[in-house]
């Protein structure tokens, strides 16, 4: 059971600056799950925890941001991944009273920008441009990280994801790999805005000449993750883990990535961009993986970890269950990609944007999205790591995701108890209790849906067809 | 490879493009109970326009056999075929190998 006690470092009572200790007793001294041998944890050092340091910008008081606090350390611990891995993650807090909530006037502590609505906003990517509001939120969020003594581990600057091109959005070169920064957000409804992650730049360097001639500011290292606004443990997936997003967000628009082609543990995705069984990471979940399944008649086809249509995009990208925490509403559908049909369609058959379905799970990673993290905890934490490792960083990623297949899968998978596990992941689909409403008030069965296929197999080949011999004849005849 | 358990409940031969064995499974040896991979009742196929039509041939022999005696298989198969389906899209698989046995052993 996690430690959930909030520990300030002062009693006075209107403090305008207060650090908490969040479950102390759970990570001080750090530690692990042995995955090996359940009965044992291993030892986390000072170099190797996972630092998150949770913010607040626009709390004009404490119980304000004690409230989000609370209720961010409840979502946390409700995910049984982090419940079982919480030695690992020192958490810690910081109260920053606010005369401003955070709005579109960026009057709030740490210049969060808002839009009218009240939700966080993404304009002119001001987290890493020039500006005086830009410059101060990046100077007030790193000097705060700063009155904490966190692991500013760096991902080394060589470390190449082929950002852009390929599967994760996070470029981890040069960013702290074992600290993620939290920003609740406290707006104008007095609301935890709808948030978003960013990597932001300890700064820039401009300087007179590049400004002269027009040149953009150049982002200086380190970098650090941000989780900002409400929905944190859903952002929080996106900054520690590097999970994308699994919703669709613009019915119909086409993937234009591409599945790394050599797997590595810093490219290790919750989506794929190539239906094909022999690009699947996640094929050991699915129906064919580790636990064959199979439906028949009128009992429900197991659904975990085959295809399900989208990531971000429409078309050309999958990821692995009907429901995750890294889902969400945007514009999925409910059941069918027949739009017009769909229960997300209006009355007149068409669909009004960002009225999707919400697929999302507050509590759940799906089962694929569930082993990245773990890998991910173990890859920081330094479990994976092995004498005779390569130098080169981005090597190691490759030795480190085969060693993850050839080892220490089977071991999160019995620590997981997966062998029983994904039948009950199975059951929950086909039972279709409350969490399933949506469909249950519309009489749809969620196996039933064309949401998800099987894995695609190579091209057929066909040959010209011969004479039957002589042999085959014999072989027909006695059949 | 996948494979997939069952009883052999319809066989096929179409000749129509391609000359080819099609078959179907049941979950039990007496029941319309068709197996599913995805939503689609599943089709495993044998292409007889091939070099292996020898072995597709000796495959379908256990088939017979297995249809006869209503003994389980497992079929294994490639993934989802693609470039054409037997009633609806990612329907059919292509088969690698069957393994018959005896009523009472366990696959």
């Amino acid at each position: 059971m996690a430690d959930k006690s909030l520990s300030p470092d002062t009693t006075v009572p209107d403090a305008t600056l207060v650090r908490y200790d969040l479950g102390r007793p759970d990570w001080d001294p750090g530690w692990i799950p042995d995955l090996a041998d359940p009965q044992r944890t291993v030892p986390v050092g000072l170099d190797q925890i996972i630092d998150i340091l949770i913010l607040g910008d626009g709390f004009p008081d404490r119980a304000d941001f004690e409230s989000q606090l609370t209720g961010w350390l409840d979502d946390f611990f409700a995910v049984d991944v982090y419940e079982r891995f919480r030695g690992a993650f020192r958490l810690r807090a910081l109260f920053r009273r606010s005369d401003a909530r955070v709005t579109s006037a960026r009057a709030s502590y740490y210049r969060v920008l808002a839009a009218e609505d009240g939700d966080l906003s993404a304009a002119g990517n001001w987290w890493e441009s020039e500006g005086d509001a830009n410059e101060e939120f990046r100077t007030r969020l790193f000097n705060d990280m700063g009155l904490f003594d966190f692991n500013n581990f760096l991902y080394p600057g060589d470390l190449d994801v082929s950002a852009g091109g390929t599967v994760i959005h996070n470029e981890l070169a040069a960013m702290f790999a074992n600290c993620v920064v939290c920003m609740l957000t406290f707006n104008s409804n007095g609301n935890n805005a709808s948030g978003f992650t960013r990597r932001v730049p300890f700064g820039l360097a401009s300087g007179c000449l590049g400004g002269m001639l027009g040149l953009s500011a150049t982002p200086l290292p380190p970098w650090v993750n941000v989780a900002f606004g409400a929905n944190s443990l859903h952002e929080f997936g996106h900054a520690f883990a590097y999970l994308e997003d699994e919703y669709i967000n613009g019915r119909c628009n086409s993937a234009s990535r591409s599945n790394p082609s050599t797997g590595s543990l810093f490219t290790l995705s919750n989506l794929t961009f190539s239906p094909r069984l022999d690009e699947a990471l996640w094929r050991h979940i699915s129906p064919w993986g580790r636990v064959a399944r199979q439906g028949a008649g009128d009992d429900p086809t197991p659904t975990v970890g085959w295809l399900w249509r989208g990531g971000e995009r429409d078309l050309n990208v999958w990821h692995a269950e009907y429901h995750c925490l890294m889902n969400g509403r945007h514009d999925n559908y409910l059941f069918t990609s027949d739009a017009a049909a769909d229960p997300t369609a209006q009355p007149d058959g068409s669909y009004q944007d960002e009225t999707g379905a919400r697929l999302r799970s507050d509590h759940r990673y799906c089962l694929w999205c569930q082993e990245i993290v773990v890998a991910r905890i173990l890859e920081k934490t330094g479990q994976l790591a092995a004498p005779g490792d390569p130098d080169s960083i981005n090597s190691r990623g490759q030795v480190w995701y085969d060693r993850w297949v050839a080892t220490w899968r089977d071991r999160y998978w019995n620590f997981f108890e997966l062998e029983t596990g994904i039948l009950d992941r199975e059951q929950l689909y086909a039972a279709q209790g409350s969490e399933f409403d949506d469909l249950n008030n519309n009489g749809l069965v969620l196996w039933r849906s064309d949401l998800y296929q099987p894995f695609h197999g190579d091209t057929v080949s066909v040959t010209s067809p011969g004479a039957v011999d002589d042999g085959e004849a014999l072989l027909l005849m006695t059949a | 490879m996948p494979s997939t358990d069952g009883f052999v409940g319809t066989i096929e031969v179409e000749t129509r493009g391609v000359s080819r064995i099609w078959f179907g499974l049941t979950d039990n040896p007496t029941a319309s109970d068709w197996v599913r991979i995805g939503n689609p009742r599943a089709w495993f196929t044998m292409n007889l326009e091939t070099e292996n039509r020898p072995y597709e041939l000796a495959k379908l022999t256990l088939l017979l056999e297995a249809q006869r005696n209503e003994l389980a298989i497992r079929v294994s198969h490639d993934a989802a075929i693609t470039e054409f389906q037997k009633f609806e899209p990612l329907d059919s698989f292509e088969v690698d190998g069957v393994r018959i046995l005896r009523q009472g052993l366990s696959l």
